[in-house]
């Protein structure tokens, strides 16, 4: 990455910036980020109210607007230190590469057929706290899965050459950097609690197989419906199939039964918004500036209504 | 001991909270018997939904949700887990662990 101009994400900038104005930062960084990266640039703004959720410290939403939208806590806004807010940009917006790269992998060649491949199947079949909220998968399926681990690698790496190098800050960011990095290991701890050491290839394996029982699922679909094109919408980058799913399971099962296998093989989990008028009243607009371009479980495919949004929350 | 009643948790998850069936079978299919005073917390919840402050091993139901995003039959299949004096030293260690640290997502 190449130095970013980003006086407004300095420590001592950044404190002394008032709360509403902090987020121009952030998109400013989204702006040059992006361009450096071949991708649009999206808008970064705070997370709406009625998605926030304990836990919850960003994500990016590729349904939002025209090319999506990168959100994060408003807390981090507000917190007078930049660093954590930062990380969790450099975070979503890696998200926000993957999937620039997954479904438009020809305009990427810096990115490897088998790595954009792997995020593609990543980006449709993408495990979210929503999958973990009934036991379908379990929090190390979230962790471990390739495009959470090169996410966590890519918003540390860039908050590091940020603040450590560019910025040669000392003493806020080494402080910062060690209870980012206890929580880290707090997180994979809980993964390998839940998996195993192997946390990340059980991971794969799972996103492999929920995959697989989505194409499953969609091909039953179309056996069952040769005439009319099956309706699929983007959810969270899971295709959910409206209509007549309850039965397209079922004949999914029939016609492959490993769908069901996997289900079974599934149930393995045994184991604040304090509003403000300044943040409330940022737009998911791009700026005026800027041009609006901008073993595990396995196969537990539903056609669930359930709202989702985004990585970090389920995409 | 106490077994849920399978249909009337199904028709609150499915008609009341919207959660699809499919999953809702694949949960309650092997829901087990549950432990007092979790029990409790069961009935009252079928009652009205309401969470009782009920706590295990210092982790109380609401904050297993919450930290955990966890719905509440789950919540309350972890911490019965705690309870059941079959569970291994080494997973019941395990399992207190994981409970103890918030799911971070981003």
């Amino acid at each position: 990455m190449a130095p970013l101009n980003v006086y407004g994400m300095r420590a001592d900038v950044w404190a002394r910036t008032p709360v509403y104005m902090r987020l121009d930062a952030l998109n400013e960084m989204e702006r040059q980020l992006a361009s450096q990266e071949n991708r649009p640039a999206l808008p970064v703004a705070v997370i709406p109210p009625d998605k926030r959720e304990p836990g919850l410290q960003g994500y990016f939403d590729p349904k939002e607007g025209k090319n999506g939208g990168i959100f994060v806590d408003p807390q981090l806004i507000y917190n007078d230190e930049p660093y954590q807010a930062a990380e969790t940009y450099f975070h979503e917006a890696r998200h926000a590469y993957q999937h620039e790269v997954a479904i438009n992998s020809e305009e990427h060649p810096e990115v490897s057929r088998e790595q954009a491949d792997q995020w593609r199947t990543n980006d449709e079949a993408y495990i979210g706290s929503e999958d973990i909220e009934l036991e379908e998968y379990q929090y190390g399926h979230y962790y471990g899965q390739p495009m959470e681990v090169d996410a966590r690698q890519a918003g540390q790496d860039r908050t590091e050459e940020l603040y450590a190098g560019q910025f040669q800050d000392q003493a806020g960011y080494s402080q910062y950097r060690a209870k980012a990095d206890a929580t880290k290991d707090e997180c994979e701890r809980k993964a390998i609690n839940q998996l195993g050491r192997d946390y990340q290839a059980k991971a794969w394996q799972a996103v492999q197989a929920k995959h697989q029982a989505q194409q499953d699922m969609q091909q039953v679909r179309g056996v069952e419906n040769p005439v009319q094109e099956p309706v699929t919408s983007q959810e969270n980058g899971q295709q959910i199939l409206e209509g007549g799913l309850s039965t397209a399971e079922t004949t999914a099962e029939t016609i492959a039964p490993e769908y069901g296998a996997a289900k079974e093989a599934g149930q393995v989990a045994e184991t604040t918004s304090t509003e403000t008028s300044e943040l409330t009243g940022q737009s998911m607009e791009p700026p005026a500036s800027q041009p609006s371009e901008s073993e595990g479980p396995a196969a537990n495919v539903d056609e669930s209504e359930e709202e989702s949004y985004g990585y970090g929350y389920g995409y | 001991m106490y077994q849920i009643d399978k249909p009337a948790a199904r028709k609150i998850m499915v008609e009341e909270q919207g959660y699809s069936p499919q999953k809702v079978d694949r949960l309650l299919a092997d829901y087990p018997p549950i432990h007092e005073p979790l029990a409790d917390a069961v009935k009252q919840w079928l009652e009205d939904r309401t969470i009782s402050s009920v706590k295990v091993e210092g982790l109380e139901i609401q904050q297993v949700m919450q930290d955990q995003h966890y719905h509440f039959l789950v919540a309350i299949k972890k911490l019965n887990l705690l309870l059941d004096e079959s569970t291994p030293t080494d997973e019941r260690k395990r399992l207190l662990e994981d409970l103890r640290t918030p799911a971070i997502f981003l």
